[in-house]
């Protein structure tokens, strides 16, 4: 079963002297447990269609239906809602609350969902021992590497209970072991835990380890490979 | 609860920034304090130099007597008047003068002035005449009648101390002419005082004109600047005319105004600079976090704790740096009450508003607590222009800001 659903997908930027298309009719179905590469070439779309995937951007043409929902009719503070809910997000550059521990970190989004605090301890520690960080958990992001702040990241992207996780080249600032390790967490989550991870990458060692390569060139969808 | 805590620690992300940001709150509270103290401390200085030079804080006459500077116009009931006067316990002093218009005349000039008979005693608690003494001494009785003239006067008739002048007046439509000496020569900032008044003593004007026991006008100094009102409604005064000084005074009342008119000026620039301080600030926290701000975004924080959490910066710089300042402000301003703050480079020109060269500042009540209120309100204004900015930012956008 599809919980996501893409149909004919347009993105175009217009900055009133140069029409860039950037998706260009991307269908695209998703089912829930998949660990999904999304690879190409730099400035293939691949960016984009993780943005309005995950409602931070709205097409030009096309449909996104999480589940049963079109999130491209949502409204912005519908959105809002809906992400929370929703989706985890990984980002390339970790991007976690600098003034925050990490064990706060991924307390913080559970805390936008008013969990319980009990439930928010219990489960931000979980998180953090699932990712091997167990004994990082009051360290600043300042204090860690980039490798062990995007563990953090992924354990604050699955604390909200998401339906899926976006992860923009979340290996992209980390050496090539580092990288290794991370995928190797954010797999070993998918397959235990039936979590769905889509991530985008066009670095060939993380390819590598991905059960479905989606390739995108000039806003199409070229190749949609599953892989042993 | 966690909004208030990455509020918190956000602020201390740039301690350099943030003490900056305080530090112009206190600046900024001290310079409104000073500036205000320093305003109502000149213009205390001078309403005090008008009450008591010429003006005190209430006069009663005959109510023709304003229109017609007549020596028949003696308040009415005079001695009843008197002792209401001693029942009301807003009065802390009073004096009786007869008042009247004179020719005086010198060796070589002449010209018409007003003459204030007082008896000294009763006129040195409502009048600083003494202290305004520049030559000579106060008005000792001397076998030739003593006079007072002011400095004006005294190079226009071309007098010194010790001088004799002649004055011709009219009682009770009888012409009176008497020698006077010139006992004392004062300087007053009041308008046209000096040119045109002179004191003499009120037992001499009586053995002069044989009249006894009556007023012209009846000088009364409150205990207090509000409860001159007081007096006014309680004086029973049938036939009088019981007036304050802002009726007899008007253009002081008008500067008045005008200084809270400038006051509001000058303070509006000064918390204007500081907004834009302020909101200068805060854009440059809303560039610097431009990523963070779209990472909350993107994972769902909604526009309204997004809003709240650059506000609840600002609202904490501003509970630091207010309560600071006004602290620091009521120490500088107890100080400088006591001390003083000697503008004597600028000692003429505050003569000419008849202010000594130290300058007392002082407040009304709660005008720390007021100022301390506008920067604190000004610190939280700025920062809802960067918060609105901080909800423009999309977060696709935002979160890959370099």
């Amino acid at each position: 079963m599809s919980i996501i659903n893409t149909h004919d997908l347009t993105k175009i930027y217009n900055d009133n002297t140069v029409e860039v298309r950037a998706l260009n009719g991307v269908s695209l179905k998703i089912d829930k447990g998949e660990f999904t590469a999304i690879v190409g070439p730099s400035g293939s779309g691949k960016t984009t269609l993780l943005n309005i995937i995950g409602g931070l951007d709205s097409p030009s043409t096309g449909q996104v239906k999480i589940g049963d929902i079109d999130i491209t009719s949502l409204s912005d503070n519908q959105l809002i809602d809906f992400r929370l809910k929703n989706i985890g997000f990984v980002f390339q550059a970790y991007n976690l609350i600098p003034v925050l521990t990490a064990k706060e970190n991924v307390e913080f989004i559970m805390l936008m969902q008013n969990r319980p605090k009990a439930e928010m301890e219990e489960r931000a520690q979980s998180l953090l021992k699932a990712v091997g960080l167990e004994d990082q958990m009051h360290k600043r992001p300042r204090e860690m590497s980039g490798g062990q702040q995007q563990r953090v990241a992924v354990a604050r992207a699955l604390a909200s209970k998401p339906k899926f996780v976006l992860a923009d080249e979340p290996t992209a600032n980390l050496d090539s072991k580092t990288a290794i390790n991370l995928l190797d967490i954010m797999a070993t989550l998918n397959k235990d835990e039936d979590i769905t991870f889509i991530f985008s990458t066009h670095d060939q060692k993380v390819i590598g380890r991905a059960r479905r390569v989606v390739t995108l060139e000039d806003g199409k969808i070229v190749s949609d490979v599953l892989q042993n | 609860m966690t909004l208030i805590k990455i509020a918190w620690r956000n602020i201390w992300r740039n301690t350099l920034r943030s003490s900056m940001v305080i530090l112009s709150m206190v600046i900024g509270i001290a310079a409104g304090i000073l500036f205000l103290g320093i305003a109502y401390g000149i213009n205390n200085k001078r309403m005090e130099a008008s009450i008591y030079s010429h003006l005190s804080h209430v006069q009663i006459h005959h109510e023709e007597f304003g229109q017609r500077m007549e020596t028949k116009y003696y308040i009415e009931n005079f001695k009843s008047i008197e002792e209401q006067l001693k029942k009301i316990p807003e009065v802390k002093a009073y004096a009786p003068r007869y008042v009247f218009n004179a020719g005086i005349r010198s060796p070589r000039a002449g010209q018409g002035i007003i003459i204030k008979a007082i008896d000294i005693g009763a006129d040195s608690l409502v009048s600083n005449l003494k202290d305004l003494l520049v030559e000579g001494t106060y008005l000792d009785k001397k076998r030739i009648a003593p006079i007072i003239i002011g400095e004006k006067l005294a190079k226009k008739l071309q007098v010194k101390i010790n001088k004799k002048v002649t004055l011709n007046y009219l009682s009770n439509g009888d012409e009176v002419a008497n020698r006077f000496k010139v006992a004392g020569i004062f300087r007053s900032s009041a308008l046209g005082m000096e040119e045109t008044t002179a004191f003499m003593r009120r037992d001499d004007f009586e053995a002069q004109t044989g009249v006894s026991g009556q007023a012209h006008e009846i000088a009364i100094i409150a205990t207090s600047l509000p409860n001159v009102n007081m007096i006014k409604e309680k004086v029973v005064a049938e036939g009088s005319a019981v007036e304050s000084w802002t009726d007899l005074a008007p253009e002081l009342k008008l500067m008045d105004m005008m200084l809270d008119k400038m006051i509001f000026i000058i303070m509006g620039i000064i918390l204007l600079a500081l907004s834009f301080g302020i909101v200068n600030t805060m854009l440059m926290v809303i560039l610097e976090r431009t990523r963070e701000l779209g990472m909350l975004m993107s994972v769902g924080m909604n526009k309204m704790k997004i809003f709240q959490l650059v506000l609840f910066e600002t609202v904490m710089l501003s509970a630091i740096g207010g309560p600071i300042g006004m602290v620091l402000s009521s120490l500088m301003m107890n100080y400088l009450y006591m001390e003083g703050i000697d503008l004597s480079v600028v000692g003429e020109g505050l003569k000419t508003f008849g202010i000594g060269s130290v300058i007392y500042p002082v407040l009304m009540d709660g005008d720390l607590l007021k100022i301390g209120l506008m920067v604190i309100g000004i610190g939280i204004l700025s920062a809802i222009y960067p918060a609105y900015k901080a909800l423009r930012l999309k977060p696709a956008e935002a979160v890959r800001a370099i």
